[in-house]
């Protein structure tokens, strides 16, 4: 479907594995991964200019999707595994430049987080149609975070206290 | 007395195999004798539990503002987090008092508080429902709101911690009976919207960022802790990781419950602080850290932290009545005034516990003995309003 292939060549890739982004930490590379998903929807706010108008978290990461409204009414819809196809078939260089539009908007919202940006960063305030869904997703930034599976932790540390699992320890 | 024990059939067997609690058939654990409570008992009941939980609130001020915690026997390290997390105002999500009296004429008189890791949750959160269907008892139904109340109170959790990802971690020492009490909150806390898992203790990951436990080569994190570890094992066994958990409270804010304050709470010293506390309450019995003024009655040793009755002494003058072994005798004691309990016409002594959550009185149950001190022998005794 056309609309289908100009708003999957929109987005952008580092990693062709899912939502995983290598960063150095002190020393190190730790691997972040977000295990929840995210819904996120963008509307057309004028020919080829979109914006973030709503993300929302979700428990089951490969529901996750990207709802896209278009200014003529039309809406479209691309599940992450489509997203990742479509970014393997970016062979078509006439489509890249009207794909800015989404590649930044992608990018900057909880998405990015979802085709290799950093999950350090912070949400970009451009990238949202208003305060109040930057500020709702910046929320959602911590959640996923703190939920994100890592391949590594600092100063890892189980208990070496002495126990017999023959006894309760309640009361 | 009055004979308030009623002989039923069934012991809610049928359904407490099917909800996976088996574990708790044996040694005829589970009776299918019940106590007959009235609503006025029951009333005080949860007033006494209302006035006791004020007391240790206010006990827990004074040894903060007075610094008790030699006289506690609490490391500094537990006293931070005691303090902390009484800032923090965690809520304590569910703890069990105990007491003699109230059934039949005598006053209730407040033993102890299992404040950190108190157990016999799914036998008084659910099974007291399963004899009561069962017997298609035509009395009032127990009082056992333990189940709804949890869920309530994990909501609430849930909602103050809005910006956390709700994914909480239970774990113990791995005692089947620690595990299906831990089995009990975390199914309650499944239906208010946790994420929820287990992990025996030795497996949880403590590091920099939170607390996570490893799965393959990645790491799983978890903003919340149920455990049923008493605190006073981490500050004996493993001291070294009160400072990595006061870190992690002040840079990550990560719950733990019950709360550190339930440490001092489940100290029983405190019993002594309470009298101090308020002289006067019938409900608060006579207790100090050394005995001489308890030589002229009947009074019980106790040791400060001890569990599941062990270690416990009964005493008239110098003579001692009756008393159990255990590993807490080198705990310093504390010095209780003896109060009897509530005898059938066997002679068996039956103690009420009411479970908080929250600090709202939220379920009533008992446990019987056939001598002078409740342990880990005692069975578990259903109740109905009547």
């Amino acid at each position: 479907m056309k609309t289908k292939k100009k708003f999957a060549t929109a987005v952008v890739l580092s990693s062709l594995v899912l939502g995983s982004f290598l960063v150095s930490c002190g020393g190190g590379s730790e691997k972040l991964s977000p295990t929840q998903g995210v819904v996120t929807t963008i509307e057309e706010v004028s020919p080829d200019e979109f914006k973030i108008t709503d993300e929302q978290v979700i428990a089951t990461k490969s529901e996750s999707k990207i709802i896209a409204k278009y200014m003529d009414g039309h809406i479209d819809t691309l599940s992450l595994s489509e997203a990742q196809l479509a970014y393997k078939d970016s062979t078509n260089t006439t489509r890249r430049h009207s794909s800015r539009p989404f590649r930044s908007v992608m990018w900057g919202g909880l998405f990015g987080y979802y085709m290799g940006r950093n999950m350090n960063s912070p949400v970009n305030r451009t990238a949202y149609g208003s305060q109040s869904a930057y500020d709702k997703s910046n929320k959602s930034h911590s959640n996923l975070k703190s939920t994100a599976r890592r391949t590594r932790v600092s100063s890892p540390r189980r208990s070496s206290g002495r126990s017999r699992s023959s006894r309760s320890y309640g009361g | 007395m009055e004979d308030r024990i009623l002989v039923l059939k069934k012991n809610g067997s049928r359904s407490i195999k099917d909800k996976g609690y088996q574990w708790f058939l044996q040694d005829d654990y589970v009776s299918s004798d019940v106590m007959e409570v009235t609503p006025r008992e029951l009333e005080k009941f949860k007033s006494a539990t209302k006035e006791a939980n004020l007391l240790y609130f206010k006990a827990l001020e004074h040894v903060i503002h007075r610094n008790l915690w030699d006289y506690l026997d609490i490391s500094p390290a537990m006293a931070r987090l005691i303090t902390l997390d009484y800032e923090r105002r965690i809520p304590h999500i569910i703890g069990r008092y105990d007491f003699a009296g109230g059934i039949d004429g005598p006053g209730i008189r407040l033993l102890e508080f299992n404040a950190d890791t108190c157990t016999a949750i799914p036998e008084s959160a659910h099974f007291q429902d399963y004899i009561y269907k069962e017997n298609k008892v035509k009395a009032g139904p127990p009082f056992a709101n333990l189940h709804t109340g949890l869920i309530k109170s994990f909501q609430d959790l849930k909602r103050r911690f809005s910006t956390k990802e709700a994914s909480l971690l239970l774990t113990g020492l791995g005692h089947e009976e620690d595990t299906l009490n831990l089995k009990a909150i975390g199914d309650a806390a499944r239906l208010a919207g946790f994420n929820v898992d287990y992990a025996d203790f030795h497996d949880v990951v403590f590091a920099d960022e939170g607390v996570f436990l490893e799965e393959g080569d990645e790491y799983v994190q978890y903003n919340f802790m149920m455990k049923m570890v008493p605190w006073d094992w981490i500050m004996v066994e493993d001291p070294e990781l009160l400072p990595i958990i006061e870190r992690l409270y002040r840079e990550t804010d990560l719950v733990i419950l019950n709360p550190a304050y339930t440490c001092a709470f489940q100290s029983k010293r405190m019993l002594s602080v309470l009298h101090e506390v308020d002289q006067y309450t019938p409900l608060v019995l006579p207790a100090f850290s050394e005995p001489s003024k308890l030589k002229d009655r009947k009074y019980v040793e106790k040791p400060n932290f001890g569990r599941l009755g062990e270690n416990i002494k009964i005493l008239q003058g110098d003579q001692s009545m009756a008393m159990t072994t255990g590993d807490f005798a080198s705990n310093i004691n504390v010095y209780q005034e003896y109060v009897d309990l509530y005898q059938d016409e066997d002679g068996d002594r039956y103690q009420a516990g009411m479970y908080t959550v929250d600090q709202t009185p939220a379920c009533l149950s008992f446990r019987r003995r056939d001598g002078l001190i409740l342990d880990d022998d005692a069975e578990f005794i259903a109740h109905v309003i009547d």
